[in-house]
């Protein structure tokens, strides 16, 4: 599903230069769970947020689903995001003005969908994440766990195939951050491909596979259980 | 997606309360003012516009002996159609020299009042200009003695009836005569530089006979006569003719008194708003306050609309994240432009309802600072332009925050890391210095006229102006009865001296001539203006006698007599001291007249400070009616003074209603337009400091909530309360000192262009300039003062712990 090869990414400032990503090669299989773990600063966001199409590398190739995507402009990179992709932050992310129900409906309303789906897709995927019946409150309302199902919903309502969690449990307690985890295993047992960045070594042993980043680049690999294609 | 939309923009107002109130209520007093001030422009830009084929009709105007004037004289409009076979029809209107008032009576009703604003006019005048007449039609004034009435008029005397045929004495100082009323128009439909109350026919019984009398085209200039052109005619082909036509038939007179005379057609549509000259038939507007107001208008929208764009882009942190994760989920930058500029347009919406609700809850006091009778949707236009005005600032206000923050890139908003760049907080300062140089401008503008109105109705004019009754004859039969009252009101302790004349100070005045010198020819004249006056005049006014004597109490002794101001005895070619006892010449008919100077008075100011003073002077009235009793009262004297000659007046002339006013009042209308446009600029003014304040207002509260932890850090690093309010001030100030800069040399050329209206204008001065900047500087102080200090004050541990 993902192919990166030789992937390059600076970042300049006035006056230095500093290499976050430096000839990095992945491959991400479908249906596959990998963690990238390592160090702060270590180029862990800059590698997630390139393969979430958020930005884009200076220099190599990355192929999503076949189509070479390295180099395309906002506008295009938007368009193949939507409903493929799917976002989990550390910090939920969520907008604080809308509803629980009007956040997870928004990625729908992007694709244009019809309300009458819209509401069924959205109210499924609440009651999955157990999180219906507090549709109509909002953000602030909500606990910490709560939030971050609230924006896993979000990331899944599209039938998104790849979903991106940039430290998904960082700002939860060990309950919480252990019940988000099994909700993304779950996701990924489903056929969801699922990259994830963490710290936490607890989180990394849900993935099949660990990648450890070290100033811009990988330097180890290592499986944790196996993984067959197809599964 | 709509729906989305609409919601989060409500939900973001009710979030932000204090923002919301800024934005709306700044909208709405800025759409409110625009909306006042567009009323205002419209009505005036609507004068004269209803007239069917006003395209074709003109005035005809002159520039003789370097003054302009707005009348011809009685035949010219008749002639010109008789030489130019373009003219199609011509009419004139004759408001007759002293004559402002025309006591109207009922006699089956017993009604009796008096009416301003009545004009002798042609049969042909419906034909040209367009009335609406509620009855009878545009023939009515076919036939002598027939009178055409206002609405408001005609209910006077008739009530509801219709006054069709009704019979009604007119009376006026030369006489009374029975008129037929034959038609009657509504006056509030249309707008027209003739503001008429009653239009009479000029074949009359009164002063018809006077009117016919009036031959030749040279002097007796008292007609304001239109002309309307066959259709495919051009004006161009006519104005071409006319400097041969006036060759002809006036040319050798002209030459004879040394003038030099040109004839204009000045369009129908101009006249209100671009005429400006001697003799209109009353004050017209003028396209300088049309500008005026169309800037303030604008900048004060302006300034509403930067409040938005400053709040919006400042708080953008606040909506960066919603920003980011839109981008996230797959919206374009389209799509988040198109929902902020409809969050602005929403915001603007709502802002328009309560600016509506504003107008209309201050249209009175408006109408009453600009004596107008404004109506909100009056004018067919207004609905489109109130529309697409809410559109337009929605579209100012909500463009540039829309393309700012939907320009934010995902990841940097989403990490948190977004903090407002520096350029859009230079654009936002640029925009603050720019609401405040407007503002700061007006306070200037304001400051000039302010001094320059304290000088107008305080300079010293020549003569004293305060405590002077003003007593009209309306009557000839009062005007005969001089004598007797004048002697009768003498008795009274607090009436200190009395007179009579043809006209006072302030007035326009109608007696002039071409005089010139001894050893002199008519081609040294001198065009010198004069009163006709009774005994004790100057002494009355208290002019300032620099030499000889002032009129003999023996009427008939002065009538070859003249006392002149400096400004003539000068131009003459005489001295103050050596001027008595000369003589002056002038010509008429090819015979030579002359006048013995007795007295030589100081300059002063017989017209308002519009006008520099010019070659003046005074003759005895002798055995001849005034019309205007003149009297000084003692200061202080109290009511019952009124009363009491109130009662002399009833005792010796008990068929003339005593009418009074006094020459202090009379003076100070001559500004009254510009007290008018001043009392405005004034309002707006506030207005705009309001707006932009509430403004200020809310930037200093984001700013200070930004600095929070700053402020904080600072604090626990050792900083006082002191050094870190003159901090945070200081960055504010700054921007007002600014705009001050910026504003000074806009506002003194506008300042100085104002006061080129003036012939007599108060000096700008540089503490004009440094008190509005102090003021300015105050305002902001108390603006932005409290925020600071608040967040200077606020326990550092708090600041920090929220972060």
């Amino acid at each position: 599903m993902i192919q990166i090869e030789n992937l390059k990414k600076s970042f300049k400032t006035e006056e230095v230069e500093t290499l976050a990503l430096n000839n990095v090669n992945l491959k991400v299989e479908e249906g596959e769970f990998v963690a990238i773990m390592g160090p702060s600063g270590c180029g862990k966001s800059t590698l997630l947020n390139i393969i979430g199409m958020l930005d884009n590398p200076n220099e190599g190739y990355y192929h999503f689903d076949g189509q070479e995507v390295g180099g395309l402009k906002e506008n295009q990179r938007t368009k193949i995001r939507k409903g493929n992709l799917g976002f989990v932050f550390q910090s939920f992310n969520l907008i604080d003005e809308l509803t629980v129900f009007e956040n997870v409906e928004l990625p729908l309303i992007y694709l244009n969908m019809k309300k009458s789906e819209r509401e069924q897709k959205v109210r499924a995927v609440l009651e999955r994440m157990k999180i219906a019946h507090r549709e109509k409150h909002f953000p602030q309302q909500l606990s910490g766990g709560q939030q971050q199902r609230v924006a896993i919903a979000r990331a899944v309502v599209t039938n998104a195939k790849l979903i991106l969690a940039d430290e998904p449990t960082g700002n939860l307690d060990s309950k919480n951050g252990i019940e988000v985890m099994n909700l993304l295993t779950e996701l990924n047992q489903e056929g969801t491909t699922i990259v994830m960045v963490t710290h936490s070594d607890r989180d990394s042993h849900y993935a099949h596979r660990v990648i450890n980043l070290f100033d811009g680049q990988i330097v180890t690999e290592s499986q944790n259980k196996p993984f067959e294609i197809g599964v | 997606m709509i729906r989305n939309y609409i919601k989060i923009a409500w939900r973001n107002l009710l979030k932000n309360k204090t923002f919301s109130f800024i934005n709306i209520f700044g909208l709405s007093v800025g759409l409110a003012t625009c909306l006042l001030l567009t009323l205002y422009i419209m009505d005036e830009t609507s004068y004269d516009s209803h007239h069917k084929d006003a395209d074709r009709v003109y005035r005809i105007v002159m520039e003789s002996a370097g003054e302009q004037l707005a009348t011809s004289s009685a035949p010219m409009a008749e002639t010109l159609k008789n030489e130019f076979p373009e003219i199609a029809m011509t009419t004139r209107l004759l408001k007759f020299p002293n004559v402002d008032k025309y006591l109207l009576k009922n006699n089956q009703k017993n009604t009796k009042f008096y009416e301003t604003n009545g004009y002798y006019v042609d049969s042909t005048f419906f034909k040209i200009l367009t009335y609406d007449f509620k009855y009878g039609d545009a023939s009515a004034l076919n036939g002598p003695n027939k009178v055409v009435l206002s609405e408001k008029v005609a209910y006077k005397l008739f009530g509801d009836k219709n006054p069709l045929n009704e019979i009604i004495d007119i009376e006026i100082p030369y006489g009374t005569a029975k008129y037929t009323v034959t038609g009657v128009f509504r006056d509030n439909k249309y707008k027209s530089h003739i503001a008429a109350n009653l239009l009479l026919s000029m074949k009359n019984t009164d002063i018809g006979e006077w009117v016919d009398a009036q031959e030749g085209l040279l002097g007796n200039n008292l007609f304001h006569s239109y002309i309307k052109l066959k259709k495919g005619t051009s004006i161009a082909s006519v104005e071409d003719k006319l400097p041969e036509f006036v060759d002809r038939h006036i040319g050798d007179q002209l030459r004879e008194i040394g003038f030099e005379r040109h004839y204009f057609m000045q369009p129908l549509s101009d006249i209100y708003l671009k005429s400006d000259m001697m003799w209109e038939i009353s004050a017209n507007g003028s396209m300088t306050y049309i500008y005026i107001f169309s800037a303030i208008a604008a900048f004060l929208l302006l300034i509403a609309c930067i409040n938005f764009m400053n709040l919006s882009t400042a708080r953008s942190q606040k909506r960066a994240k919603e920003v980011g994760m839109r981008k996230v989920l797959g919206a374009k930058k389209e799509v988040l432009v198109f929902q902020f500029l409809g969050e602005s347009l929403i915001i603007c919406l709502i802002a328009l309802a309560i600016a509506l609700i504003l107008v209309i809850l201050s249209l009175p006091l408006f109408n009453a600072i600009t004596n107008k009778d404004l109506l909100l949707f009056h004018h067919p236009g207004i609905t489109i332009f109130i529309a697409g005005l809410a559109l337009l600032t929605g579209l100012i206000s909500g463009l540039y925050p829309a393309f700012y923050l939907s320009s934010f890139k995902p990841i940097t908003v989403l990490k948190g890391t977004l903090v407002n760049s520096i350029s859009a907080k230079t654009i936002r300062k640029g925009l603050v210095v720019f609401q405040f140089a407007i503002s700061a401008s007006l306070i200037l503008v304001a400051g000039v006229i302010w001094k320059q109105m304290d000088y107008l109705k305080n300079k010293d004019l020549g003569f004293k102006k305060e405590q002077q009754l003003l007593i009209p004859y309306r009557s000839s039969t009062a005007a005969e009865n001089y004598i007797a009252f004048k002697s009768e009101i003498l008795k009274n302790p607090n009436v200190i001296s009395a007179t009579a004349g043809d006209s006072y100070p302030g007035l326009e005045v109608t007696s002039d001539n071409s005089f010139y010198g001894e050893g002199k020819t008519i081609e040294d004249n001198v065009y010198t203006r004069y009163g006709m006056v009774k005994d004790d005049y100057l002494e009355t006014l208290e002019y300032e006698l620099l030499s000889g004597r002032t009129f003999s109490k023996n009427s008939n002794k002065d009538s070859l007599s003249i006392i002149l101001n400096e400004m003539a005895v000068l131009q003459l070619g005489y001295k103050t001291d050596n001027a008595v006892g000369r003589k002056i010449y002038y010509e008429w008919n090819n015979e030579k007249y002359d006048l013995e100077i007795i007295g030589v008075i100081k300059d002063f100011n017989f017209k308002s400070l519009h006008e520099p003073v010019t070659p003046y002077g005074l003759r005895s009235l002798g055995q001849n009616q005034p019309n205007y009793f003149i009297a000084t009262l003692r200061e202080g004297g109290g009511k019952n003074t009124m009363v009491e000659i109130e009662k002399t007046w009833k005792y010796i002339n008990p068929d003339t209603p005593f009418e009074y006013s006094f020459l202090d009042q009379n003076f100070d209308n001559h500004y009254r337009g510009e007290q008018q446009t001043s009392n405005v600029i004034f309002c707006f003014m506030f207005i705009a400091i309001f707006i932009a304040c509430i403004g200020l207002f809310g930037l200093a509260l984001f700013t200070t909530e930004q600095r929070r932890k700053e402020v904080g850090i600072r604090r626990v690093l050792g900083a006082s309360i002191m050094s870190i309010t003159t901090m945070q001030l200081k960055d504010f100030l700054k921007l007002v000192l600014i705009a001050m800069v910026i504003a000074s040399p806009l506002a003194y050329y506008t300042g100085n262009r104002w006061l080129q209206n003036f012939a007599y204008q108060v000096d700008v001065g540089w503490q004009l300039f440094v008190s509005a900047a102090l003021v300015a500087l105050f305002i902001a102080f108390v603006t932005v003062g409290f925020q600071v200090i608040k967040a200077a004050i606020a326990n550092p541990v708090t600041s920090l712990r929220t972060e």
